[in-house]
C-alpha cells in the first residue's frame, strides 16, 4: 500500500472514529478507544494473512453458492465453532430450499486484523436473485404478480488460518468461522461494545471478538456475541426490561428451566448469587445478580459436553443477560480469557433512577413510550390510547415494538410492531398476509369462515391500509385455547401494526373495542 | 372375557373356537374400520321418535310413565345451566375424543388378541408332546446346534448392548434448539440459543399472545406468489 493511501484511509477510519465518538452521545454502541489501538498484527506480532489469500476463498465460496451446494460450500471451512458452523448451514439450506437460481459476490469490507490465532475480515456478501414483486403496498393498488431483480446484501465477520502451500499460489487460507452482522454495525476486538441508554458495558479484551446482533435474531432491546476466535467458545449478551423485577435468581432458574424444555437432555445446577467483578467489591445497593451452570449433553464434537453458563444482573427493572457457551474442554483451556471478558462487564451509572434506568433503553431503541395508558411512538408516528384503569407494560421481543395492557379481570390487549423484514424493502398486502396468516396458525387460531374480514382499505387516521379480522380456535388444537379473537391491522409500507383482544368479562368488552379503534396517526 | 354389555352382543357373535366372527376372520384395524355398520331395520327412526315422544319427561303434565320419577318441566326450570366457560367448546371436544380413543382400545385390544381356543390349546399341547424328531423333519445336528447357538447368541447380546448403550450422535446445542423454532420467524437462524430461550419464556409468560419475533425476510420472499 502507498504511504498516501494509507494515511488516507488512515483519515477515514479517524474520520470514523470521530463520528462513533459524536453518536455516543445519543446512545448507539461505540468504540471506546481509538482505532490507533486497533493493531492490525496479532499479540504475538504475527501479521494476519494476505488480501489475495481471502479473495481465492471467497471465490470458492461464491462458486459453490451459485451452484446451490451447501455441502460444498461447507466443506471449504474447518470449523472452530461447531455450532455456529451448524447455524451456516441451517441458513444456507433455508436460502436453497426453493431452488432460485442466485448469483453471489462476496467481496473484503475493510483489511484483514490478526485475532488470537486466526485472521479477522469483514465480508459483504451481494447475492442478485429474481423474486416475486411486492404488490399493492399502502400507497398502490394490488398488482398483478410480477417479479423484481433484487440483490440482498448481507456482512458477516470471518475468520481464518493459514493453509498448505500449493503449488505455485503461494499463501492460502481456510476460513474457520463466519457469523453474520448487521450491514450497519461494526465488530469490535480490542475495544469495548458500550451503550450508554442500556447503560452498560463489556469487552475489548483480547482475543475476543465482538459482533452485534440484529434485534430480530436476538429477542431482546440489544444484543452481541463475544466469540473467543479460534475456540468454540461464546459469550452472549442481551438487554431485556422485566417490569415485574423478579429477582435474578429467580430470572436464572427460569432460563435453566426454558433451555430444559427445549433441549431435555440439559441439566441445569442451582443458581447462585453473582456480581460482575467491577461491582463485587462494592456492590451498587439497587444492583444483584445470579448465575447458573447448565449441562449439555455430548454431541458430535465435543467428546466431554459442553456447559451454558447464564449470568444476570437486574438493576430494577433493567437486565443484563450474559450467556458463556462452550465445551468444557474450551471452558477450562481458557478460563483466564473468560473471566477477563467477564470482568469487563459493567453497568455505566449506578447512581441514576433505577425507573429511568429501565425506561431509557426501551425509548431509545423502540422508540415508544407510555403515558397515563396512552402508547406514543415517535419513530412510528403512531398511538394509541389503552383502556383506562387497565395495566400498561411495554415488552422486549424480536417486533420492533410491543405494548400489553391487562385489565384487573385478566382482559388483554397487544400492540405490536412489526418492521420490514430484513431481506425485503416494503411491507405489501401479499407479504402481510402470508405472515399474518402464520401468525395465527401459529397460536392455534384460523381465520374465521363466517366472519365478513374485508379487504385492506385505507385508514385514514393511520395513514395506511387497514383490515379488520376474526380469528377463531382450529378444531382440535389446544385445550383452552382462547375461542375468538378480534384483530385490526394497519399495513405501512416501514411497518405492519397488529392490534389484537381478548375479553375475559363481558363488562371489558366495550373499552376493548374503544381502545383497539383508537389506533391512529400522531 | 366377553362383556355382557357389550354393544356388539346384540344379533352378532364371536366363535372363539373358530375364531372367526359371523364366520369371517377377524378383520385388520384397517378392515375394521371400513365395515358396514350394523343393519338398522326400517322402522329404527319411527320407533325411536315413539319412544322420545312417550319418554317421562316429554309429559307436560309431569307423569313419568314406567320409568322412574317425574320430571317435570317445572323442576328442570329450577336448575339454570351455568354459563359455558371460555374452553368449554374446546374440552368438551377433547372429552369426547378421549371417550372415543378409549373405546376402541378397548374394542381392539379385546378382538385382535382373543384368548387361545380349547382347540388351539389341544393342538399345542399335543405337538409338544410329540417326539422330537417327528416334530421337525429336518432337526439340526445336535452337534453343530451346540457349537453355533451360543456364540451367536452372546453376539447377538454383545451387539444389542452396544447398540442399546451408544448415545445418540447430536447436533451441537444452537442447531438442536433453532429446529424447535418455525422457520418463519427471524430468530430461527439465530447463531445462539439464548434468543430461543427467550421466546420459550415469553411464550409461556404469555401463552395467549401472538409470538413476539420478527418475520424472517428470506422465509416471506420465497413464500410470494409466482
Amino acid at each position: 500500500m502507498s504511504p498516501s493511501l494509507a494515511s488516507l484511509r488512515g483519515a477515514v477510519t479517524g474520520l470514523r472514529c470521530a463520528l462513533m465518538a459524536l453518536l455516543s452521545g445519543i446512545g448507539l454502541p461505540l468504540c471506546a478507544q481509538t482505532t490507533a489501538s486497533a493493531a492490525k498484527a496479532g499479540a504475538d506480532g504475527a501479521a494476519p494473512l494476505g488480501a489475495d489469500a481471502i479473495r481465492d476463498v471467497l471465490k470458492q465460496l461464491d462458486a459453490a453458492f451459485d451452484r446451490g451446494d451447501a455441502d460444498a460450500w461447507l466443506a471449504v471451512f474447518a470449523p472452530d465453532h461447531p455450532g455456529a458452523h451448524a447455524m451456516l448451514k441451517q441458513r444456507l439450506l433455508h436460502t436453497f430450499a426453493p431452488g432460485l437460481p442466485m448469483k453471489s459476490t462476496s467481496s473484503l469490507v475493510g483489511e484483514p486484523v490478526r485475532v488470537g490465532p486466526r485472521t479477522v475480515v469483514r465480508i459483504r456478501h451481494e447475492v442478485r436473485a429474481t423474486f416475486p414483486a411486492p404488490s399493492g403496498g399502502a400507497g398502490q393498488p394490488a398488482a398483478p404478480t410480477a417479479t423484481e431483480e433484487r440483490v440482498l446484501v448481507d456482512d458477516s465477520m470471518m475468520a481464518l488460518r493459514g493453509g498448505a502451500a500449493q503449488g505455485d499460489r503461494g499463501e492460502t487460507a481456510v476460513p474457520t468461522f463466519l457469523i453474520e452482522i448487521p450491514v450497519d454495525a461494526e465488530a469490535r476486538t480490542d475495544r469495548t461494545f458500550r451503550c450508554p441508554p442500556c447503560n452498560y458495558e463489556i469487552g475489548g479484551v483480547a482475543g475476543w471478538l465482538c459482533v452485534p446482533t440484529r434485534r430480530d435474531r436476538a429477542l431482546s432491546l440489544e444484543g452481541a456475541s463475544f466469540y473467543l476466535i479460534g475456540t468454540d467458545l461464546a459469550c452472549d449478551v442481551s438487554v431485556q426490561i422485566d417490569d415485574s423485577m423478579t429477582a435474578p435468581t429467580a430470572v436464572v432458574q427460569r432460563l435453566g428451566r426454558a433451555l430444559h424444555q427445549l433441549d431435555l437432555g440439559a441439566q441445569p445446577g442451582l443458581a447462585v448469587s453473582w456480581l460482575p467483578a467491577a461491582h463485587a467489591g462494592e456492590p451498587p445497593r439497587e444492583l444483584t445478580g445470579a448465575r447458573l451452570d447448565i449441562d449439555l449433553p455430548k454431541d458430535a464434537t465435543s467428546a466431554d459436553g459442553s456447559r451454558a453458563m447464564f449470568h444476570v444482573t437486574a438493576f430494577g427493572a433493567l437486565q443484563h443477560l450474559l450467556l458463556v457457551r462452550g465445551s468444557k474442554r474450551a471452558l477450562r483451556d481458557h478460563d483466564q480469557e473468560l473471566q477477563a471478558l467477564l470482568a469487563s462487564f459493567r453497568l455505566l451509572d449506578t447512581n441514576c433512577d433505577r425507573v429511568r434506568a429501565a425506561l431509557r433503553p426501551v425509548e431509545h431503541h423502540t422508540g415508544g413510550t407510555l403515558t397515563a395508558g396512552v402508547y406514543t411512538n415517535d419513530r412510528f408516528d403512531i398511538e394509541l390510547t389503552g383502556p383506562k384503569g387497565w395495566k400498561a407494560q411495554q415488552r422486549c421481543g424480536g417486533a420492533e415494538f410491543r405494548v400489553v395492557w391487562t385489565s384487573p379481570n385478566g382482559s388483554r390487549l397487544w400492540l405490536t410492531g412489526y418492521a420490514v423484514p430484513q431481506s425485503m424493502t416494503r411491507w405489501c398486502r401479499t407479504t402481510a398476509d402470508l405472515w399474518l396468516a402464520d401468525q395465527c396458525a401459529a397460536q392455534g387460531l384460523q381465520a374465521s369462515p363466517t366472519a365478513d374480514a374485508g379487504d385492506w382499505a385505507p385508514l385514514d387516521p393511520c395513514n395506511g391500509l387497514g383490515r379488520r379480522a376474526t380469528w377463531v380456535a382450529r378444531p382440535g388444537g389446544a385445550p383452552g385455547a382462547v375461542p375468538e379473537r378480534q384483530l385490526r391491522f394497519l399495513l405501512r409500507d416501514d411497518l405492519l401494526v397488529v392490534v389484537d383482544g381478548t375479553v375475559a368479562t363481558e363488562a371489558d368488552a366495550a373499552a376493548l373495542r374503544a381502545a383497539m379503534a383508537s389506533l391512529q396517526r400522531r | 372375557m366377553r362383556d355382557d354389555h357389550d354393544a356388539f352382543d346384540t344379533g352378532f357373535d364371536f366363535d372363539e373356537g373358530a375364531g372367526t366372527f359371523e364366520g369371517r376372520h377377524f378383520p385388520s384395524e384397517t378392515e375394521w374400520l371400513s365395515l358396514p355398520g350394523p343393519p338398522i331395520t326400517a322402522d329404527f327412526v319411527e320407533r325411536t321418535m315413539a319412544a322420545l315422544r312417550e319418554g317421562p319427561a316429554w309429559h307436560e303434565n309431569g307423569s313419568a310413565g314406567e320409568a322412574g320419577d317425574p320430571v317435570t318441566a317445572d323442576l328442570l326450570a329450577a336448575f339454570a345451566a351455568p354459563p359455558p366457560t371460555r374452553d368449554f367448546a374446546a374440552r368438551t371436544l377433547r372429552a369426547l375424543q378421549d371417550d372415543r380413543a378409549a373405546r376402541w382400545r378397548e374394542l381392539l385390544a379385546r378382538y385382535v388378541a382373543p384368548d387361545p381356543s380349547p382347540d388351539f390349546v389341544a393342538r399345542t399341547l399335543a405337538a409338544l408332546a410329540r417326539p422330537a424328531d417327528t416334530a421337525d423333519p429336518r432337526p439340526l445336528p445336535r452337534r453343530t446346534a451346540g457349537v453355533w447357538a451360543w456364540p451367536l447368541l452372546m453376539l447377538a447380546a454383545l451387539a444389542a448392548v452396544v447398540v442399546l448403550l451408544q448415545e445418540p450422535i447430536r447436533a451441537p446445542v444452537e442447531l438442536r434448539i433453532a429446529e424447535q423454532v418455525r422457520p418463519a420467524l427471524a430468530h430461527a437462524y439465530a447463531a445462539s440459543p439464548l434468543p430461543a430461550v427467550l421466546a420459550e419464556i415469553d411464550r409461556q409468560q404469555d401463552p395467549d399472545a401472538l409470538p413476539n419475533g420478527e418475520a424472517d425476510g428470506m422465509w416471506l420472499l420465497q413464500r410470494r406468489p409466482r
